[in-house]
């Protein structure tokens, strides 16, 4: 248990630092600017910018205000898989209860497990755990709000996307697993059997526990990284040839809106924290508030790679069966969003 | 005997594999070899929700990381001399 609440201290510290930081650099920066000390955009795209600049200025534009809170989601989530036994929340999963829905929702975050390993898990659910609803409502609730992604979503968007997101993909994830188990459920109650997981407790070992920390950040800045900065120099590219008009036509405020948002989401495949740079661009080019979250409910849960990866665990009926159970939840979402933050600021 | 490696084919099963083998060469033993298991339907039957993972036969030794060259040299030291 001690090393478990180390864990926890140290990613609440983190996450202090950050907010602290975040709230009063954003206060400091937007006082000079004020005063014309700081300019509002060190890296700006001018109407004379030449276009072959527009993908650098962006990339840069964003390390200049993502770098801090970048490393920082870095570092909890490096502390999430080093701290956070994945044993003892997946052994909640093995059983059939209504309970297991919300470990599933709420547990499925925190083990910041790589795409690879989450179909092996949701199979391990799915036969031999708590079910097809709960496995489904893990699958669509892991990605969706990883903690690195909620880190990003608050420095760059706003902590309203926060709370839209959290809420509203968790009820997603859960209505969907819910529906699919009702629908599918009772074909799959034959092989009921329970999982092995033994879970020891590891002793709290200071210095092997922060060098064992401190690897896995560093896994994760290489995996991840590298995609990101990929990601967001290619948005500088489509940047070129978006227009404002096209944007808020297509992706303004209004429910075909937001319903082409969330299909976008699924068909476009956006590496893991890419998604909120690329929503903040749309936004200050008129995206809708409602599209943009339901833009980011079905993006990462939905994404053809593990829709494929599924269909080897699953029929391919119920696969289209969740990811057009998630894409009508999703446009709800959107539309709940839209009516709670109609227009947004963004810094 | 046989070291069987469970996972989907990602990199850290790769790695997984690769350390394995290496552990098997660096003893010098013949009769033992390394097997990568990709099929899902599997890796669930015996009970496995971590991957990568590697079993000695049926006795799963680690799941869901990536144990070193050493710590697998352990244990198949530990098995041969018994």
């Amino acid at each position: 248990m001690k090393r478990l609440v180390f864990g926890v201290i140290l990613i609440l510290l983190i996450l202090g630092i950050l907010v602290g930081y975040e709230w009063y650099g954003a206060f400091k920066k937007s006082k000079l600017i004020e005063q014309g000390i700081y300019p509002k955009e060190p890296f700006p795209v001018l109407p004379g910018t030449p276009w072959w600049q527009i993908p650098f200025l962006t990339l840069f534009s964003y390390l200049e205000k993502a770098w801090f809170c970048l490393g920082m989601a870095f570092l909890i989530a490096g502390a999430v898989q080093t701290f956070i036994p994945k044993e003892l929340i997946v052994k909640h999963l093995g059983k059939r209860n209504p309970k297991a829905y919300f470990i599933a929702a709420f547990g499925g975050p925190l083990l910041s497990v790589c795409s690879c390993s989450i179909i092996p898990l949701f199979a391990a659910i799915k036969k031999r755990g708590a079910g097809l609803g709960p496995a489904i409502t893990f699958l669509l609730a892991t990605p969706a709000i990883n903690p690195a992604a909620i880190i990003l979503t608050f420095s760059l968007l706003s902590w309203k996307f926060v709370i839209g997101r959290i809420v509203l993909a968790l009820s997603a994830a859960i209505i969907t697993g819910l529906l699919i188990d009702k629908i599918w459920g009772k074909e799959d109650t034959k092989e009921i059997s329970t999982l092995k997981i033994d879970y020891q407790e590891k002793p709290l070992n200071i210095k092997k526990d922060l060098i064992e920390w401190l690897k896995n950040v560093l896994d994760f800045v290489k995996k991840i990284l590298p995609l990101v900065l990929i990601g967001i120099f290619i948005i500088g590219i489509v940047k070129i040839f978006l227009k404002p008009e096209i944007i808020s036509r297509y992706l303004g405020q209004g429910i075909w809106q937001i319903a082409l948002a969330s299909i976008m989401g699924v068909v476009m495949y956006t590496p893991t924290l890419v998604e909120i740079p690329f929503v903040k661009e749309l936004l200050s080019l008129g995206m809708g508030t409602g599209p943009a979250l339901a833009f980011l409910l079905t993006g990462p849960a939905l994404s053809l790679p593990s829709m494929l990866g599924v269909s080897k665990v699953i029929k391919w009926k119920i696969v289209l069966n969740y990811a057009l159970i998630m894409w009508i939840v999703g446009i709800i979402g959107g539309l709940i969003f839209a009516w709670w933050v109609p227009q947004i600021k963004l810094i | 005997m046989i070291i069987k490696i469970l996972g989907s084919g990602c990199p850290n099963c790769q790695l997984l594999e690769a350390n394995a083998k290496k552990a098997v060469e660096e003893l010098g033993l013949k009769d033992v070899k390394v097997e990568h298991i990709y099929d899902m339907d599997k890796i669930v039957e015996m009970g496995i929700a971590f991957t990568p993972a590697i079993a000695f036969d049926e006795e799963i030794r680690a799941a869901g990381r990536i144990p070193e060259v050493e710590e697998i040299k352990g244990w198949l030291q530990e098995k041969t001399n018994n």
